[in-house]
């Protein structure tokens, strides 16, 4: 498996620890959540198997280029005007949540204006990029960030503050019927391989996964998922939390540095968690900027020789996302969330599954000189 | 690429990069307009019902260490109705922004303790800039008086209060450690109690004592533990080191210096018998005084002597605990955390509480006689 599909996988993993959803989690705590992320994972690893092998049949073509060419047009637009739309709100999600943590724990005293602009310049400059450059990008700030994040959750797993005790309350409600919501939402964080509906473009050699990397995969997705939900429940307390805001942010201020160069680690942990995030929402934003573009091109909308379809899109991206950040609350957030989860993703997953083998078995029979 | 594109990218990379000039750091109020909190103290107040006086523990302001002679600390206080009024209050009478990102240590009287404690409490946890890895302690005079006391040992720019409890400075197991995370989470939790450490001072000698520890009992009269209880509990939870025991028989005196302390439990319910607490606790350590030459051959006979006097001790810490009701070992959690959940596992659990039995098998392992024989 090339590296950077784990890049993609693995930022979309740790861009949402910190965000809504470990809260989502622990909402469920005492019904059904640890059962459903003992599910989520093999369904997940199932879901990227699936799409990962159905990408290697259509070597470096983006969803868009695959289904001009093997699916009639009125199935193809609303699939991927949906697409875009969920991957424009995932990004979206990410970029209020990381501007509430920034006003709340960096920065209360600056104008919430100023952050959202300053996320919106940095991430509009990483859209505009070419994909494989986004890849790229990804990969020089995953090795400079991912270190910090090992090094602090080493730290929490071995700090004597962390009792195991809670944790084992934790496990010991898996005797629950799974918690619908849980579900949907660790299953988001371990299927960051959807993003290849663009970035296959770059994959212009993917092969089906081999058995060695769906190994590989599926323990770091354990990790993760597990060290989401029950390093917070350890620091935290199991009855506490529920009325946490964002659980890994308390965590973290939970973790003690005692001879480090600062004692209270959280600075670092959210600065690491600040450049993850302005990566995960550069590839959504590209994804749905991609998509978009791909379905609309106004040839009316020009500016001397440049096309400005792109540009529209962008500032459009804008007015939401300001909109969004300085109206919207946590609640607010929180729910919408909850909704996307539930409701959006088995859907997007469907849909995109659905087109894929729809296009297969259309290739298939279309050139049936190629079968043989 | 298209020149077009390279010139939109070319003004966005600009536009950054002037964007880096708005930068002017510590969020826009420089460190001159700012005095740290390093202290928060919390009595019943005298002038207002209900409310609260509330004594903060400032750094004052000073060009540099070395120069000053003296502590350069003061302290405001104030009455209100609640924590976040009285600082609130307080704001006005200090000209510059109180910063409480450096605070870490939070003081309550005793009196408080047996209140509902959300009163109090909740504004420190829910303020972000408030450091969950802050000190909680208990006053044993009033909060104010501990907080704006200023023992000889502190020179200037270093906090007594701070290196009590960080584990940096003085390493006692008679000295409790509380952060404000492990105290919410406890005081939240079913099946466990919070302990915090008591401060007390000397007039007249002018310097901290902190060797006793208190267990919270929401909203009923909190449980004190003593010097010697507050030693085992400490050691046995906290897994502290520089434990010294003395043990007397006949005309020889010893003293043993532990480093290590481990302690392992199990709660075995069996049909038909009482239920019971299995715990295994063994410790390491050498011998620091004899009055008497020692053999290191003996050292078998001494680990004894020392197992039987302070399994004593531990039975006593134990069954003090359980005959008031309390749980600050955490007894409890560990009893949800080997069921599978249902509803009344916190209420069976109070039940067994009261009735169990503790079978403690103590392991004292000597090393050494020390450098000498």
């Amino acid at each position: 498996m090339s590296r950077f599909l784990f890049y993609l996988i693995l930022v979309n993993m740790l861009t949402n620890m910190v965000s809504l959803t470990p809260r989502i989690l622990i909402a469920g705590n005492n019904s059904g959540t640890v059962l459903a992320l003992v599910l989520a994972l093999p369904v997940g690893m199932i879901l990227t198997y699936m799409i990962i092998s159905l990408f290697s049949r259509f070597p470096g073509q983006d969803l868009p280029e695959i289904l001009k060419l093997h699916v009639p047009k009125w199935i193809a637009t609303p699939v991927l005007l949906f697409l875009a739309l969920c991957w424009y709100l995932a990004g979206l999600s990410t970029l209020v949540i990381y501007t509430f943590i920034i006003f709340r724990f960096l920065t209360p005293e600056m104008s919430i204006y100023t952050i959202v602009l300053t996320f919106v310049f940095v991430v509009t400059y990483g859209i505009l990029m070419t994909t494989r450059n986004i890849l790229y990008m990804s990969e020089i700030v995953i090795l400079i960030v991912v270190p910090f994040i090992v090094f602090i959750q080493i730290k929490g797993y071995l700090s004597p503050s962390l009792k195991w005790d809670y944790v084992r309350i934790a496990v010991m409600h898996i005797n629950h019927l799974p918690d619908y919501a849980a579900f949907s939402t660790s299953l988001y964080i371990v299927i960051g391989v959807a993003n290849l509906i663009i970035f296959n473009r770059y994959f212009t050699k993917l092969k089906k996964p081999s058995r060695k990397g769906m190994v590989l995969l599926t323990v770091v997705c354990t990790f993760i998922l597990f060290t989401t939900y029950f390093l917070p429940i350890g620091f935290g307390g199991f009855d506490s939390l529920n009325n946490v805001l964002y659980p890994w942010i308390m965590t973290s201020d939970s973790i003690r540095m005692k001879f480090g160069v600062i004692e209270r680690i959280v600075f670092i942990f959210i600065g690491a968690y600040l450049a993850l995030s302005v990566i995960s929402m550069t590839i959504h934003w590209h994804v749905s900027i991609q998509l978009l573009s791909s379905i609309f091109h106004f040839k009316r909308l020009k500016w001397k020789s440049y096309n400005l379809t792109i540009p529209f899109f962008i500032v459009c991206f804008w007015i939401v996302a300001m909109f969004s950040a300085t109206r919207m609350t946590v609640d607010n957030l929180y729910k919408s969330v909850e909704i996307f989860d539930k409701y959006f993703l088995p859907i997007l997953l469907f849909l995109l599954i659905g087109s894929l083998l729809l296009a297969k078995k259309r290739g298939a029979s279309n050139c049936p000189e190629l079968k043989k | 690429m298209s020149g077009t594109q390279k010139m939109i990218k070319r003004f966005f990379s600009i536009l950054m990069l002037i964007a880096l000039l708005f930068q002017s750091g510590c969020a826009f109020k420089d460190i001159d307009k700012r005095i740290f909190v390093l202290g928060i103290g919390i009595d019943p107040s005298e002038t207002v019902e209900d409310g609260f006086r509330v004594t903060l523990k400032l750094a004052k302001p000073a060009g540099e260490v070395k120069a000053e002679a003296a502590q350069g600390f003061t302290h405001l206080a104030h009455d209100a109705e609640s924590i976040a009024e009285a600082i609130r209050d307080m704001e006005t009478h200090v000209d510059k922004k109180l910063e409480m990102g450096h605070n870490r240590s939070i003081v309550l009287n005793k009196e408080l303790l047996s209140k509902d404690m959300d009163t109090f409490m909740d504004y420190f946890t829910r303020r972000a800039d408030i450091q969950m890895i802050t000190y909680v302690a208990v006053a044993e005079k009033t909060a104010e008086e501990t907080v704006s006391f200023a023992p000889d040992t502190e020179p200037p720019a270093t906090i007594a209060l701070y290196n009590f409890f960080d584990n940096t400075g003085t390493e006692s197991p008679y000295v409790l450690t509380t952060f404000l995370f492990e105290f919410r989470r406890e005081v939240l939790s079913k099946g466990i109690n919070t302990v915090l450490p008591i401060i007390d001072f000397n007039e007249e000698q002018k310097h901290f004592i902190v060797n006793k520890s208190i267990v919270l009992k929401w909203g009923e009269e909190p449980v004190e533990l003593t010097q010697v209880q507050t030693k085992y509990f400490n050691s046995l939870i906290n897994n502290v080191s520089n434990f010294t025991y003395k043990i007397e028989e006949d005309n020889l005196h010893l003293v043993l210096h532990i480093d290590e302390v481990k302690m392992k439990y199990q709660i075995i319910l069996d049909e038909g018998e009482t239920p019971r607490i299995d715990m295994k606790i063994t410790k390491v350590g050498v011998i620091s005084e004899s009055t008497k030459r020692l053999n290191n051959s003996d050292l078998k006979k001494y680990d004894k002597i020392a197992a039987d006097d302070i399994k004593k001790k531990v039975m006593d810490l134990l069954t003090t605990l359980q005959e008031n009701n309390v749980d600050p070992f955490g007894f409890g959690l560990r009893y949800r955390a080997t069921r599978l959940s249902h509803k009344d596992t916190i209420d069976e659990w109070n039940r067994i509480y009261p009735e169990i039995e503790f079978n403690v098998t103590m392991d004292i392992n000597l090393k050494s006689t020390g450098a000498v024989e």
